[in-house]
């Protein structure tokens, strides 16, 4: 935990010129370093501020460029700069220059973080007014950083956009595919369909008994098919039977011709066939017979040939005519024989096709009845032979005439189960589709919830965080301009660009998107900087902080001046230490009186050969005890001492407790009127406070109430109404009345003054209590709860 | 001026913490998210778990548990 500084040693750092080592005393909050102008206030400031922010300080913002590390260095120091600044808790840490930075590390190897401070200059007192919205963003981002957060809305956006994509790509389908089938309902419905909507009328279609469809399709196929061959094969029926018919008349003649012959004729037909045998086998090679085969009478083989041509020649007419009837014969049979074989194949097909009318008959075919009676009723005779097949060869012809409304009836079966398959698959994807759109959906949906939740809240939080500095900061600025009715309006970001912040500002009532320069006065301009400053600080510290101003309010009136300084005192517990540089000796003065919690610091004149040079200044009340201790008694530093203390000590019970004192235009009151205007308040005033505890003795609990002790101030106001004049003129070289006082008596004086003081004030704060706790006493505000101030009114 | 101080102001030494947890609240309120995985949210949030695109889609996708069933690590 950070704790306070309690130390700094500075070594050849700028206005340090000689080694300086500044104590500060743990128990006061506030510390001030007073000093007129070139005293080193600004030393000391740099070289908190380099060890616990390795800043060059106030020589890195004057524009003095990028070589503004070698004027940290002391003018003529001979050795290297070093500052080392201690904790409260005893951790140290050392600030070097190494090469154009300041370079810090802890001392002693411990790993504590260095305490937080802010250090406020006038010169960046403005800063965060006047400041581009992206530098003012920057200057908080501290508060508003979050940058984790954004990259999760980054990263939900980068999951959020394909599926998005997607989505789009998918409801352009749907909406594609609902089209489709919109017009195909429009296109394809029928008269006696009652569906209202695409998808009730493509659902109705799908309950249609589309195997049986296929089915009469297929039927109807086979019929055409098998009517196409029977046509092909009737075809060669009638082209055969022409064939036949002919070879039958060609029969019949040659037939006629030989039967023509003559008897002995006729008989030669049989002659002729022996000759013809006996004349190929006397040809034949391996026959050398001597006798006839037919005889068997000797001969010459050769005559024997001869003869048997010559006979042969003889019966020549008579061979033609027999062997072109064998012809005509053969020629008849074989003609017979193809076409009975044909006639085969077409009764087959008849009885095929037959076989396929058994489950139905087309419409188209209705008009072919009587052609099947014919042929099935049809029987051969000796004529007709052939007549079956003649009516099968008309039944396959009247069929061909039925082939283009099968066609036709097979057509739209196929259609319709063709729209169907095409329906099927379309509603398929139609659903298929939308099931997919309704799973995009629905982890779309609940990104793009989670990206308006995410953007929303983180925006809300943002504005959350701005709004309560701008709430802190007015409540400050109304501290120090009560009732003024200006201030800040709103902080908010840039909705059109990252990371920058604006402000707008209330003018009298007026909430401007203006710059604050242009409305507010430049000590108007200051605070409001300052309270900005302040109210961020304060927000990032969390009480750990401990913050420096240097010299910041320089020109502000007395009224304006006296709000700041009680802003302060009043925020000091916010921080762990506030210290204050300043060459105000109005500030000065005003913490020098009132002693509250403060250690007051005072530079003297520098010069090269000494350094800076701080001295811890006395409040009035030590200041009056070294005069007392001196010897011999310095009786005019003793009645300043005692006078000025006096003066301050009923000033401050006036106004606590609205004493009436004469009214003037400049309020300035000598001793004997206040003393007179607060008589009434210490007559009755009472503190009761803690006894003190006795060495080796037990305390006793507060809530004991042994433990407390009462004092009256009375006697202690008493002692000093008493004085015949003012001992305080002991100090004036013009006053006669002054010079008859004795030393005794200036002592006495100076002493019941420093009794009442320190009955008046807090022994651990060594404040005077003016808050009323609980409406019961007046305490002080370092809340040790060592005294009480009774009562809490004037009577 | 003895004007009360207001209460401290709490400091927001990380406001991505701050705001992880308020968001994951919210996401978890608006029924995007389920009350087991509000740590794990939080996280992602906050950085301090690996949260990119993918993270994103599968805690978002993960389903929502109805009153009346079981969370899974209570099974």
């Amino acid at each position: 935990m950070p704790s306070r500084i309690a130390q700094l040693r500075l070594s050849s750092f700028r206005g340090a010129s000689q080694p300086l080592t500044v104590e500060f005393d743990q128990n006061k909050t506030v510390v001030m370093i007073f000093g007129e102008n070139g005293t080193g206030k600004s030393t000391l400031i740099d070289a908190i501020d380099a060890v616990s922010n390795a800043s060059l300080g106030s020589i890195g913002e004057k524009g003095v460029g990028a070589g503004a590390h070698q004027y940290l260095k002391s003018l003529a120091a001979p050795n290297q700069l070093q500052v080392e600044l201690t904790t409260k808790a005893g951790h140290s840490w050392q600030a070097t220059l190494s090469g154009r930075n300041v370079r810090v590390q802890a001392l002693g190897g411990h790993a504590e973080l260095r305490p937080p401070v802010r250090v406020l200059r006038r010169s960046k007192l403005l800063q965060l007014l006047e400041d581009q919205p992206a530098n003012r963003y920057a200057a908080m981002k501290h508060f508003l950083d979050v940058a984790a957060v954004e990259a999760s809305e980054s990263a939900l956006r980068a999951s959020f956009t394909p599926l998005q994509s997607t989505w789009e790509r998918e409801e352009a389908a749907r909406s594609r595919d609902e089209t489709l089938l919109q017009d195909e309902w429009v296109r394809e419905r029928l008269p006696h369909e009652t569906a209202t909507t695409a998808p009730e009328w493509a659902q109705a279609r799908l309950l249609e008994d589309v195997d049986t469809l296929r089915q009469q399709a297929e039927r109807l196929t086979a019929i055409r098919l098998q009517i196409a061959t029977m046509e092909e094969t009737a075809a060669q029926v009638i082209e055969l039977g022409r064939a036949w018919r002919g070879a039958r008349a060609e029969d019949e003649k040659a037939q006629a011709l030989v039967n023509a012959l003559p008897h002995m004729a006729t008989h030669s037909a049989g002659l002729i066939a022996v000759l013809r045998d006996a004349l190929h086998y006397v040809q034949l090679p391996e026959v050398h017979a001597a006798n006839c085969p037919v005889c068997n009478a000797t001969t010459e083989p050769s005559d024997l040939q001869v003869r048997l041509g010559e006979r042969l020649q003889e019966l020549e007419a008579t061979a033609k005519l027999v062997d072109a009837a064998q012809m005509s014969a053969q020629a008849h049979h074989a003609a017979n024989a193809r076409i009975m074989e044909a006639g085969d194949i077409l009764t087959t097909q008849i009885a095929a096709l037959a076989a396929l009318l058994t489950v139905e008959t087309p419409v188209a075919m209705a008009s072919c009845a009587t052609d099947w009676e014919a042929y099935r009723a049809a029987t051969p005779t000796a004529n007709e032979p052939h007549l079956s097949l003649l009516m099968g060869c008309k039944l396959a012809q009247r069929l061909q005439g039925c082939l283009p409304a099968l066609e036709a009836q097979e057509q739209a079966i196929t259609s319709r189960v063709l729209m169907f398959d095409s329906l099927k698959s379309r509603v398929a994807n139609f659903e298929e589709i939308s099931r997919k759109l309704l799973e995009t959906d629905a982890i779309r949906t609940r990104l793009q919830r989670a990206i308006e939740i995410v953007a929303e809240r983180r925006k809300q939080f943002i504005q959350r965080v701005l709004d309560s500095i701008t709430l802190e900061v007015n409540r400050l600025y109304t501290v120090i301009h009560p009732d003024e009715n200006i201030g800040l309006d709103r902080l908010e970001m840039d909705p059109n660009r990252r990371a920058s912040l604006n402000q707008r500002v209330n003018f009298a009532g007026h909430a401007s998107d203006v710059p604050p320069q242009a409305y507010f006065s430049e000590s108007h301009l200051d605070t409001l900087g300052f309270c900005l400053w302040l109210a961020l600080a304060k927000r990032s510290g969390a009480q750990e902080a401990i913050i420096v101003l240097d010299d910041v309010f320089t020109s502000v009136d007395l009224e304006h001046f006296q709000r700041i300084t009680d802003l302060l005192d009043a925020e000091a517990p916010n921080f762990k230490q506030l210290i204050i540089a300043t060459h105000s000796r109005r500030w000065y003065d005003r913490y020098q009186r009132r002693r509250d919690n403060v250690h007051l610091m005072r530079l003297e004149r520098w010069s090269l050969t000494q350094g800076v040079r701080v001295f811890s200044e006395k409040t009035f009340v030590a200041e009056l005890e070294s005069a007392l201790a001196q010897v011999p008694l310095n009786r005019r530093d003793v009645a300043t001492q005692a006078g000025i203390l006096l003066e301050e000590l009923l000033q401050f019970l006036a106004s606590v407790y609205e004493c009436s004192l004469p009214l003037r235009e400049v309020p300035k009151f000598v001793l004997g009127e206040l003393l007179n205007g607060t008589s009434k308040i210490l007559k009755v005033a009472k503190v009761k406070r803690l006894r003190p505890v006795m060495p080796g003795a037990t305390p006793l609990a507060p809530t004991d109430p042994a433990a407390w002790e009462t004092v009256d101030i009375r006697p202690l106001f008493d002692a000093i109404s008493r004085q015949n004049t003012d001992p305080r003129n002991a100090g004036a070289h013009y006053s006669v009345s002054g010079m008859a006082l004795a030393d005794e008596e200036m002592e006495t004086f100076a002493s019941d003054a420093l009794a009442l003081a320190r009955a008046l004030t807090c022994p651990v704060c060594h404040e005077m209590p003016r808050k009323v706790i609980n409406g019961s006493y007046r305490g002080c505000s370092c809340r040790a709860h060592k005294m009480e101030l009774l009562p809490v009114q004037r009577p | 001026m003895n004007q009360p101080l207001p209460p401290t102001t709490p400091t927001y030494a990380s406001p991505n913490a701050e705001l992880a947890a308020e968001i994951a609240q919210a996401l978890q309120e608006a029924g995007l998210i389920n009350e087991d995985d509000l740590s794990l949210c939080e996280k992602m949030l906050n950085g301090t778990t690996s949260a990119d695109a993918q993270a994103w889609k599968v805690l978002l996708e993960t389903p929502l548990y109805t009153t009346t069933s079981v969370a899974p690590d209570a099974v």
